[in-house]
């Protein structure tokens, strides 16, 4: 081989190694033949799925689930309206002088309530301190909602108060929780919402019942009314 | 061309870095890990590239400040102004720069002319990064909200439409805050509240409070969690219609149990240091705003903050004795921020938080220049005035001019003073904020700037 014909087999190799330049060398396999093992393993191979559905299982999916333009009809997530999470407070045993309903009260703007005086519509989209601001009023609430449950009239069943615990207040009741998630409650939810009483504790690291009770009530009402 | 399969490979490995880089910093925020840790921590798990792209901030911070009911009148009379106006050094107009018989000089090395004057609040930065002024816009007196009729485009403002760019690339555990201002319709929820105490309380959560729900990391975690768990029960959680709403509400999970009121809170001290002690109803707001624009952005809560500013409605303001003192308050209060912005690192770039800002003033009505008794209502050619600062990325100096004749002048496309036209420089004005948000990619304005021509008002993007 001529010194010429070595030359320019350097330059196209250059070239050739120039042209794919946007992948990190730093990110590849060492394939020196002799040397290190050449096939791919989990390490030296792009982190890919390789057991996700096939293009006909997805294609079905989105078939049987309808267009975008359906789907944004029935399964939309604006945010829970102002006056909306005011009304679920009231029916739900919040009175109107205590610590969630001043946070209430005072969230107006941060959770997106209408200025009609400024002509600013309700914000129909959640912000993180729109949903911070809901989910604290929840943690707020929810001594009041566990001590006044009793007495709310839209929870009753037959004209009887249904407990919101049972087996000593271990775990939630899916009849109370129902009504106050205003959702049907399935068996998962029950379970985590036991899970969230046993699991909380005190300050020294002792089960603390009452206090996972509120954090029951706090997580089931945040996770409800994520979405109006 | 098709794309090669390496291609491809690195356009998703480069997705799913942006979405790591974004999660990352955005946990880091809601855990009080301040950024120059995770960026460690990403460099050791995902390797330096990982964590040199993530100090790379893809837009600039963003303040806008409204000034309604007369206002705006307090940017032109006060802080940056008018180049023929000021140059005239005429007694009888609507002016106070310099002191005593100093009344300023031309800034020197600017692109277009600016006046100097002792006490100017950006007088200590080069000629580059010099503020930008636009006559643009119609005048509208006593109105509080002209932000996106006059100021905006196709209904948008410009700090909506930032919020908008911003969250794609920069992560914040509220992405835009509005402050007393009403930002008009943006696709980023700002989150709103009437002054900067209610600002401050969007971080400090009664749950997160000694003897709350939350207050100990193991409730925290439990209810951060469960709330997870319950939220993926929803079948439709993933949908992409829904997506959106769930991760917002999962970020407002974990951060329900952080507090960083005390961080946030802006002290009797800081007011003081900032001179507004003494300052009238909106000096005060102006420092409460600006001293908690300083710490939000060093914690990387939030990237783009609107507030009201100025609301009094100065006619006669250069009959009164406080026109003595109130501009200098007024300067010491801009120029305390500017300088603690100097002071203080952009957590995400490392670089002063000033090189990574883009604050701009917008307003109903400049006032009359040439009316120093009365300082009347109305304008000169019935025009309006934006002033900017964009850490250099807009030519400084003034993109038209107010003459001391009460002419009125704004930039053709090749940069040259011409008639007035008020729409097609508030088109060119909102262009170049945006485009300074940008960081010059003028690409990533298009969609609302459109073909708006601003090459002869911008610095050029340097590859």
């Amino acid at each position: 081989m001529t010194r010429f014909t070595t030359s320019l087999l350097l330059v196209l190799v250059a070239g050739a190694s120039a042209c794919s330049s946007d992948i990190e060398d730093e990110n590849l396999p060492d394939n020196n033949p002799g040397g290190e093992e050449t096939s791919g393993n989990e390490d030296t191979t792009y982190d890919h799925e390789n057991d996700g559905k096939s293009p006909w299982e997805v294609l079905a999916e989105q078939q049987a689930a309808g267009p975008m333009r359906y789907q944004s009809r029935i399964h939309g997530c604006v945010k829970v309206r102002y006056e909306t999470v005011g009304n679920i407070l009231t029916s739900r045993g919040v009175g109107t002088n205590g610590q969630a309903r001043n946070l209430f009260t005072t969230g107006q703007n941060s959770m997106g309530a209408p200025v009609y005086s400024a002509r600013i519509r309700e914000n129909l989209v959640p912000s993180t301190a729109g949903m911070s601001r809901l989910f604290d009023i929840f943690a707020s609430a929810s001594t009041e909602i566990i001590a006044n449950f009793a007495n709310v009239d839209a929870c009753k069943v037959g004209g009887a108060a249904v407990p919101l615990f049972d087996n000593g207040g271990a775990t939630c009741n899916a009849e109370a929780f129902t009504c106050l998630a205003g959702t049907t409650i399935t068996a998962a939810h029950i379970d985590i919402c036991n899970k969230t009483i046993a699991g909380a504790k005190n300050a020294a690291g002792n089960p603390d019942q009452a206090l996972g009770q509120r954090l029951a009530v706090a997580v089931m009402l945040a996770a409800a009314h994520t979405c109006e | 061309m098709a794309k090669s399969p390496f291609t491809r490979r690195d356009e998703q490995r480069e997705l799913s870095r942006r979405a790591l880089i974004k999660w990352t910093l955005a946990c880091g925020a809601g855990l009080g890990v301040s950024r120059s840790k995770v960026h460690e921590i990403l460099e050791k798990h995902a390797g330096k590239g990982v964590a040199a792209a993530a100090s790379t901030a893809a837009f600039c911070n963003v303040v806008q400040i409204d000034e309604g009911g007369g206002g705006q009148s307090n940017i032109v009379g006060q802080l940056v102004p008018y180049f023929g106006i000021a140059q005239a050094k005429n007694p009888a107009f609507s002016w106070a720069f310099g002191d005593g018989a100093d009344q300023g000089k031309p800034f020197v090395g600017t692109p277009y002319p600016l006046w100097d004057y002792n006490g100017n609040p950006f007088g200590h930065l080069p000629a580059e990064m010099q503020v930008s002024a636009f006559p643009c816009g119609s005048n509208n007196t006593h109105n509080s909200n002209a932000a996106t009729s006059t100021f905006g485009l196709g209904g948008k403002g410009t700090g909506a439409f930032a919020a908008e760019m911003q969250v794609t690339a920069l992560s914040s555990i509220i992405p835009a805050l509005a402050i007393g201002a009403n930002p008009g319709p943006s696709a980023v929820p700002f989150a709103s509240t009437g002054n900067v105490a209610g600002a401050v309380n969007l971080f400090n959560s009664v749950a997160s409070r000694t003897g709350g729900l939350l207050e100990r990391s193991n409730e925290a975690d439990l209810y951060t969690a469960h709330y997870e768990i319950l939220s993926s029960l929803n079948r439709v959680a993933k949908n992409p219609i829904q997506a959106g709403a769930y991760k917002t509400s999962r970020e407002a999970a974990k951060f329900l149990g952080k507090n960083l009121a005390a961080q946030l809170t802006v002290t009797p001290a800081e007011l003081a240091e900032y001179g507004a002690t003494g300052g009238s109803n909106g000096i005060r707001r102006y420092a409460e705003a600006l001293a908690f624009t300083v710490k939000a952005f060093q914690l990387g809560l939030t990237h783009n903050i609107h507030f009201s500013g100025m609301k009094n409605d100065p006619h006669g303001f250069w009959d009164q004795g406080t026109f003595q003192t109130e501009p200098a308050i007024f300067r010491r209060v801009i120029k305390t921020f500017m300088l603690k912005m100097a002071a203080t690192n952009d957590p995400l770039t490392g670089e002063p938080l000033d090189r990574n800002l883009v604050m701009f003033w917008q307003g109903d009505t400049p006032k009359q220049a040439r009316n120093r008794a009365g300082w009347g209502d109305g304008s000169a050619m019935n025009h309006n005035v934006v002033v900017a600062y964009s850490s250099g990325h807009i030519k400084a100096g003034w993109h038209g001019d107010h003459s001391a004749a009460g002419v009125v002048t704004s930039l053709d496309d090749a940069g040259n003073q011409v008639a007035y036209n008020g729409t097609v420089a508030a088109q060119k004005a909102l262009a170049c904020i945006a485009y300074a948000v940008a960081k010059r990619r003028a690409r990533d304005i298009q969609s609302f700037a459109g073909n708006t021509k601003i090459d002869a008002q911008v610095n050029p993007l340097e590859l």
